[in-house]
């Protein structure tokens, strides 16, 4: 092994001379993080009630508002939704990465391959399992309730990949892709079914995020989701080496000292740890990841992932509060569902990334 | 001195396993050994099994029977990153690594030789760099690879394979998708490699020109799974080259070293001339389907060879008037109208 | 035989047979002598009409109501249905007393013969008067047994005597033909889309759109059993009824006028983790609450019946609200509500632990009793709301329908 030698920063790209430029990814990188903060600042300035941004900065720095309510407001109905849109954005961004890459397919996202419902229908088994409703759950058996969640929403998130994978070996990325929605579809048909055999205080606890939502996380539950998602961010870093090895495919990467079996373990656990919980606290949203993904890759003109993984985070952090943003805006009477604004916001961006580049007539990876 | 093999096997079978259990046995008892230093080439009819055996030499698939050792270890048994600090593959799987460029790609072959976290140190980059250069593909460095045509890609590959800084490399068809010129230079570039490096090279290919030409040793995939390896030209002496393509029914000439394209049926010619031009005429002659007649052999057709002046003429004469052309196309052409108005069975 | 003659007879035939269907309904009630009647016919046929008999000596004449006007004839009578939501919609039911002829230029309205036999009541609203008017057994179709509180209904239902017949889905549709009604009372919406009547009289079934949650007044929405009233001839008892109702009511809420503090109060309950359901300002329970002596803190003048608000902004308002009235949830303590949703223990009533669900007598499948009675009893749920904010004006009362939620 060689040791690394002096002058070189560990996470230099690949490459001193060619592709973007040392320069210009960490302009973009800057970018992001203003845009973030910003984002996160707007999310805690704009709802239902007119508050100040000098008040909010004021609440923040722990000092003394002219309202009391006010300062209640912005600490417990709006900072742990931001903190939760930012968290599960950016989980959601790492994942739609990864499972592009795992999956060779640019359509890939937690959504798209069923991941999500697979989480949801692990999350109803256990509701019924167990006979009792998540809050009531939580009053009984506290934090173990949403550990519980957490974990059953991770297996069932696992538990799809399994199966996508076995597909994948006998069909195209194109029929891969309609597999998974048809997986999503069972999910959400045995669900329907399982509701059934569950009272009324239960089904509307369930059926309260039929729709994602970053909305009424409570403090349990943020404390459990976001160790994980740092942890799966970080693994999902961790596994940039042997990520960059399979864009040349599972043969090559073989050939050049990546262990697929361990790869694709590794990355499971890490997909399983970032979709799984999210979905469980806030319910299915779909393409964030696919979205942030793309984004990312337009932004940085690379598929290396030592610069894709965090721009992918960053950018899925900053349109989940984006998105969560607009749903909260306060002339809002129809209260703009998560998933219809996500549509609205990402389909754009997307589409500019995507038809941006005149060269390219394919979506690369 | 016979130096010790980089690769070899021991009476290996290889062949794949079928989704009804079934096996089914590509070649047996294959005995090989690929020395440092050595270009093979690899050759065979398509469908014989060539891309079974690269894949089992280079770790992709596992062989139904027997061994293959790497530097006297098992292959098979070693660590992914043992192997790939020293066996390196090209293949013909396409890739979608678009957005790479020529230099992030070829730099992909330093991972077994990188920490976990893949970075590279200044020796690496020199390594790609050497690479890049040794492959011609330095003005591929700095392009997507979304953007390279196939052949280009195909450089930036082998390029990758020679950063990994391999003791051998297997190459599976990458002539196909280059011109003429590249096809010479790469196969001189891996005669290179070999010769100077000492890296131990298979090559599969169609290419029979170029690898009668530049490969140390052939490979020959012949019927029933059967493997013959020798020099070239011992191989082509001793009836081998016959043998493995005559499944095919094509006949194989010795003396030119070529296979056959046509068969001569139309007739027999006499040939009259000498150098170059007497040379071209038999090849247009054969091409029309006209065998030349051996020395001595007498035939009804006779073409001699004017070459007085700046251009050569050519004199037919035979059972009928005598036709004289400037152009090989109008020999032949007046060939075919004799064989129309006079045919000559 | 000739043809002429022949399709001469077939007319005639036809013709008597269009007589005999003047009268309609396919019910069996007894067709009897009626005479003059001394009182409505709730359950019979006249069997002699004879025109300028008046067959409705009993009436009923609308006082509060503000979406529905009576008008007398004779055989029949005439419900003009004026909804003011902004939908522009209006309908006239022609209601014939059985045995009697239709009106001529009745084509274009509802026709309605009563009184009715057999009636689907899609909306539970009005579940406790069909007890009270002993209509029991003319129920043949309930929307969903899980908002019905009456036990008695529930029994019939567990013996299938009465179906589940949904609300505003085709499903539904096909379901209330199976029961065969002759009338569908149907919950009535501001938005086109969601209703069910308009497709029930597609297909030939009269359906009575019931609009009571529009009123602007307490009173006026409990008029509306005199609505009900109307298609079972039960003039007499609905009428007699709502006057007992209405003096109650006004006696109590005249000793609530005088109150010197009006406490703020908060209505509604957290239907999702974003959204709050409450009253509109406009809404008959704003003004019941006014009735009582409080202050609504929703000042919204948008809609009449439920508004949905950010739960961000209900917090706003709550923080001077001394009372939530209204939590439907189920929950039996703050602590479960706690439990639930962290967030509510910060709201002004919670935090001042003075927080009252309106759903005593709750029943495992969700049916609560107020929302079954409250139409019958509104002066039982004034005086609960009365004893709630002043509880010196009534301290001998019992809460009926709502409970308080203990720490």
């Amino acid at each position: 092994m060689n040791s690394v030698a002096a002058g070189t920063a560990v996470g230099s790209t690949m490459t001193p001379a060619a592709g973007p430029s040392r320069a210009s990814s960490t302009g973009i990188y800057v970018v992001l993080a203003a845009t973030l903060v910003t984002a996160f600042l707007l999310e805690l300035a704009i709802g239902a009630v007119r508050i100040p941004l000098g008040e909010v900065v004021s609440i923040l720095a722990g000092g003394h508002t002219e309202q009391e309510t006010w300062a209640r407001i912005v600490l417990t109905f709006r900072l742990p939704r931001a903190i939760n849109a930012l968290v599960s954005g950016a989980a959601l961004g790492a994942c739609g990465v990864l499972l592009q890459t795992l999956f060779r397919n640019p359509l890939a996202d937690p959504f798209v391959l069923g991941i999500m419902h697979g989480a949801r229908l692990a999350v109803a088994t256990l509701v019924v399992a167990t006979g009792v409703a998540g809050p009531a759950f939580a009053a009984r058996f506290g934090d173990l309730g949403t550990i519980a969640t957490s974990a059953a929403a991770a297996a069932g998130a696992i538990g799809v990949l399994l199966l996508m994978l076995a597909v994948s070996a006998r069909v195209t990325t194109v029929t891969l892709l309609i597999v998974g929605l048809l997986l999503g579809y069972v999910c959400i048909g045995l669900i329907s079914a399982l509701l059934h055999f569950v009272d009324e205080v239960q089904a509307r606890a369930f059926s309260q995020w039929d729709g994602g939502s970053f909305d009424g996380i409570t403090r349990q539950q943020l404390f459990i989701l976001m160790p994980l998602v740092v942890i799966g961010i970080a693994l999902a870093h961790a596994l940039v080496k042997p990520l960059n090895a399979l864009l040349l495919g599972e043969s090559y990467a073989a050939t050049m000292g990546v262990s697929i079996v361990r790869a694709r373990v590794l990355a499971f656990a890490c997909v399983g740890l970032l979709a799984g919980p999210v979905t469980a606290f806030c319910g299915p949203i779909p393409f964030l990841g696919l979205v942030a993904a793309h984004v990312a890759r337009g932004l940085l003109h690379t598929s290396d992932h030592r610069l894709l993984m965090p721009a992918a985070a960053l950018t899925g952090a900053i349109l989940g509060l984006a998105a969560d943003l607009v749903t909260h805006l306060p002339w809002n009477k129809h209260f703009l569902h998560l998933d219809a604004v996500i549509g609205m916001i990402g389909a754009p961006i997307a589409l500019w990334v995507i038809l941006r580049r005149r060269q390219m007539r394919a979506l690369e990876i | 001195m016979a130096l010790l093999p980089t690769l070899e096997t021991r009476a290996l079978s290889i062949g794949y396993r079928q989704a009804n259990g079934a096996s089914r046995t590509v070649a047996s008892d294959v005995t090989l050994a690929l020395r440092p230093g050595e270009l093979v080439c690899l050759m065979g009819p398509n469908g014989a099994g060539k891309s079974t055996l690269l894949r089992t030499l280079s770790g992709l698939q596992r062989p139904l029977d027997g061994r293959v050792l790497l530097e006297g270890q098992d292959l098979h048994a070693m660590s992914v990153t043992a192997r790939g600090q020293r066996l390196s593959v090209v293949l013909t799987d396409r890739i979608t690594a678009g957005m790479l460029t020529g230099y992030e790609v070829t730099s992909l072959g330093r991972h077994p030789h990188t920490d976990w976290t893949g970075a590279l140190t200044a020796h690496d980059h020199e390594v790609v760099r050497r690479a890049l250069d040794a492959t011609g593909a330095g003005l591929l460095a700095s392009r997507q690879v979304a953007e390279l045509s196939d052949g280009e890609r195909q450089r930036v590959m082998v390029a990758r394979a020679v950063a990994q800084e391999p003791v051998v490399m297997l190459l599976d068809e990458i002539t196909a998708f280059l011109d003429l010129p590249h096809r010479v230079a790469i196969m001189r570039l891996l005669a290179n490699l070999a010769h100077e490096r000492g890296v131990a090279i298979l090559v599969s290919t169609h290419d029979l020109e170029l690898s009668l030409r530049t490969a140390d040793r052939l490979w020959l995939f012949g019927a029933a799974g059967r493997i013959h390896a020798g020099a070239p030209e011992d191989l082509v002496m001793d009836g081998a080259f016959e043998q493995a393509f005559a499944a095919d029914g094509l006949a194989f000439d010795r003396d030119a070293g070529v296979f056959r394209t046509f068969e001569p049926t139309r007739g027999v010619v006499s040939l009259v001339g000498e150098g170059s031009v007497a040379a071209w005429t038999a090849r247009a002659l054969e091409r029309a389907g006209y065998r030349v007649a051996a020395g001595g052999e007498q035939a009804p057709l006779r073409v001699e060879v004017q070459s007085g002046g700046d251009t050569p003429r050519w004199l037919l004469t035979g059972n009928a008037d005598d036709t004289s052309v400037t152009s090989l196309e109008a020999l032949v052409a007046a060939l075919r109208m004799r064989e129309l108005t006079h045919p000559t069975r | 035989m000739t043809s002429r003659t022949l399709s001469f007879v077939v007319t005639l035939a036809l013709c008597a047979g269009c007589r005999s269907t003047d009268a309609l309904s396919p019910a069996a009630w007894p067709v009897t002598d009626v005479g003059t009647p001394s009182g409505n016919l709730t359950n019979g046929c006249v069997a002699d009409y004879s025109p300028g008999v008046d067959y409705f000596p009993a009436k009923v004449s609308v006082q509060e109501a503000q979406s529905f006007r009576v008008t007398y004839h004779g055989h029949y009578k005439v419900i003009d249905f004026v909804p003011d939501v902004g939908s522009q919609e209006t309908a006239r039911y022609v209601l014939v007393q059985c045995g009697t002829p239709v009106p001529p230029g009745a084509e274009g309205d509802h026709v309605i013969s009563v009184p009715v036999a057999r009636f689907v009541l899609a909306k539970a609203e009005f579940s406790s008067l069909v007890a009270t008017l002993g209509l029991q057994d003319r129920l043949v179709g309930i929307s969903s047994i899980a908002s019905i509180a009456d036990p008695d209904i529930i029994r019939r239902y567990d013996q299938g005597l009465i179906a589940a017949v949904g609300s505003g889905t085709h499903s539904a549709i096909e379901l209330a033909l199976a029961v065969d009604p002759d009338v569908v009372f149907t919950w009535y919406s501001a938005f086109a889309d969601a209703n069910m009547h308009p497709k029930l009289w597609d297909v030939g079934i009269s359906a009575v759109p019931l609009a009571d949650h529009f009123e602007p007044t307490p009173l006026g929405r409990s008029e509306w059993m005199k609505f009900f009233g109307l298609f079972f001839n039960e003039e007499q008892h609905v009428e007699e009824a709502f006057t007992g109702i209405a003096g109650r009511y006004r006696a109590l809420a005249a000793r609530a006028v005088q109150v010197s503090h009006r406490p703020k109060v908060l209505l509604g309950w957290p239907s999702t983790r974003q959204q709050w359901a409450l009253n509109g300002g406009r809404n008959y329970m704003a003004r019941m609450v006014e009735d009582a002596g409080g202050t609504y803190v929703w000042t919204s003048d948008s809609s009449r019946s439920l508004d949905l608000a950010h739960i961000e902004q209900v917090f706003d308002l709550a923080a001077e609200a001394e009372v939530w009235v209204g939590n439907q949830l189920g929950h039996d303590t703050l602590g479960a509500l706690a439990a639930d949703d962290p967030r509510l223990a910060l709201f002004g009533p919670v935090e001042r632990r003075r927080v009252f669900g309106n759903d005593l007598g709750r029943l495992p499948s969700g049916a609560f009793p107020l929302a079954n009675e409250s139409i019958g009893r509104p002066d039982a749920v004034l005086a609960d709301i009365i004893r709630i904010l002043h509880p010196d004006l009534l301290p001998a009362h019992a809460l009926t329908f709502h409970h308080e939620l203990p720490q």
